[in-house]
């Protein structure tokens, strides 16, 4: 069992539902490799893993002690990462422009400074909206876009005008 | 033999004796060896849980200091956490606010702008359809008055062509009743003549006769005069009669002839009544016809021309109602398209986190 705060620093840079599914695909690969005896652990590590996750994961194993040479063990801990970004919750968003990395980590950071937990960003930029965003979370979705606004506006406008 | 037999039986159970002894005596030293280790264990287990349960008290005092000395150390750095957290969270809400209140001020400006350009540009639109909506009426009429003075002109050629049929039949007729009233009057004249002469030649032959008669009164008066007299009295009486009924024959005669013409001028009056009513009756008829003729073109231009303002107002109304959507259409996509470009990406940022926060006073982003 992996303890939270090593998921935390494990996960931290993973911030989207995009870069969940390539880290799983990734994981997958190096499970599967596990068994093969021709490489070993280090190049396998350095042949799947994207470079910031794998020093990541490296320390991680060094803090729990896992021996790498116990491919039963690993397996298990990569199964358990595995599973643990499978259950994170997903914010979808909606936005009028495409966001930076930058900006994806600032958003990241604001959710877990204000709902206190990981949640992946599932990110569809649509230029139509103007600004703001469409924020769908655990089954609750509200429209607080800028093209929202305006066609409020609109209908206020014409409403006027039909008078 | 038998001697022998029973020794060696007896030193066979001498011996299994012995062992037996000896295997109970084992027995019971590994009896006694087992309880003696038994007790031994017990004892050690004993003594190790004692040891244990110290060591385990006193892990557990070590670890409630540790635990109690972490909590303290971690509200301490909780403290210290908060009041850098709410120190920058309080900044970052000031930024926001102020860069929201920029963001809105903007939008707002942006929003009067694209409303006046909306009113000009609708206002600048439906002038232009009025024009095009006038100048598709003006031709529309146009078309109307043009096809208006074709009916006109087909019905003046309608008008014109009865009016030249029911002249040319009155025209017909008359010339028909002069020529009958002609021939009547011809042939009236012609018996009158006829009888004048037939009554002249009767005259002619009564005067020579009268004549006649005269001779002989001569002839007589040279013969004697009393018979003369006498003579000259009948003759006399009978010229009188003759001549009465001379007279009243040619009386008769001519009130026949008369009567004749009478009947004749009675036919000629009723064939003139007759032609006359027939001509009326036709004029009648023609004028009918005409006027219905009239009043059912009138009619249909009348239909034609309200079918016309009708698909006119519609297609204006449709006009309008298209023009409406497709300007309604370009405003939108235009402001949005204005809109969009004119925020920059930190703004956009800046919105979005401001929809975040929104969001979550809304209790949208709780689990």
């Amino acid at each position: 069992m992996i303890p939270e705060d090593m998921y935390k620093e494990l996960l931290e840079d993973i911030n989207t539902t995009e870069e969940s599914v390539t880290c799983i695909h990734q994981l997958d690969d190096l499970g599967n490799s596990l068994f093969v005896k021709k490489t070993s652990f280090d190049e396998k590590l350095d042949l799947y893993l994207e470079n910031n996750f794998r020093n990541k994961l490296v320390t991680v194993i060094e803090k729990l002690k896992l021996d790498v040479n116990d491919p039963g063990k690993i397996e298990k801990f990569i199964t358990e990462i595995r599973e643990k970004l499978k259950e994170l919750p997903i914010m979808r968003l909606d936005l009028a422009f495409e966001p930076t990395a930058s900006i994806i980590n600032h958003i990241s950071e604001w959710i877990g400074h204000n709902l206190e937990q990981k949640v992946l960003l599932d990110i569809n930029p649509d230029h139509t909206l103007v600004a703001g965003a469409i924020i769908g979370f655990n089954g609750k979705m509200v429209d607080l876009t800028l093209k929202h606004r305006i066609e409020k506006e609109y209908i206020n406008l014409l409403d006027l005008k039909n008078k | 033999m038998n001697l022998y037999l029973i020794i060696l039986f007896s030193l066979l159970l001498c011996y299994l004796a012995l062992q037996f002894y000896y295997i109970h005596k084992r027995e019971h030293d590994l009896h006694r060896k087992e309880k003696e280790i038994y007790t031994k264990s017990e004892q050690i287990l004993t003594n190790t849980h004692k040891k244990s349960l110290k060591i385990v008290s006193g892990a557990v005092n070590k670890s409630k200091e540790i635990l109690g000395q972490t909590k303290a150390f971690k509200n301490s750095i909780e403290y210290e956490a908060n009041d850098v957290i709410y120190d920058s969270l309080q900044k970052y809400a000031e930024e926001i606010e102020k860069n929201c209140h920029d963001v809105s001020t903007a939008y707002e400006e942006l929003f009067s702008q694209f409303k006046n350009e909306y009113i000009e540009y609708e206002k600048d639109k439906i002038t232009k359809l009025e024009s095009v909506a006038e100048k598709e009426i003006s031709e529309f009429s146009k078309n109307i008055d043009a096809k208006t003075e074709q009916f006109e002109q087909a019905l003046t050629q309608i008008v014109q062509t009865e009016g030249d049929v029911v002249g040319k039949m009155q025209t017909t007729a008359e010339e028909e009743l002069k020529r009958i009233s002609e021939t009547i009057t011809g042939k009236a004249l012609n018996y009158e003549l006829e009888l004048e002469t037939k009554l002249n030649e009767k005259l002619k032959a009564a005067e020579e006769e009268i004549l006649k008669i005269r001779n002989a009164i001569d002839e007589i008066e040279s013969t004697g005069e009393k018979g003369v007299e006498d003579l000259k009295k009948k003759i006399e009486e009978k010229t009188t009669e003759y001549q009465t009924l001379l007279a009243e024959k040619i009386k008769r005669e001519i009130a026949e002839a008369q009567a004749e013409a009478e009947k004749y001028k009675e036919s000629i009056a009723k064939i003139e009544e007759v032609g006359r009513q027939g001509v009326e009756s036709i004029s009648k008829i023609v004028t009918e016809t005409t006027l219905a003729c009239q009043e059912g073109l009138q009619t249909k231009i009348n239909e034609e021309f309200d079918h016309a303002k009708g698909e006119i107002a519609k297609y204006k109304e449709e006009k309008l109602k298209a023009i409406d959507e497709e300007a309604e259409k370009i405003i939108k996509k235009l402001s949005i398209e204005l809109l969009g470009k004119a925020i920059k990406i930190d703004e956009h940022e800046k919105i979005l986190l401001d929809a975040l926060e929104k969001a979550k006073k809304e209790s949208i982003l709780s689990i």
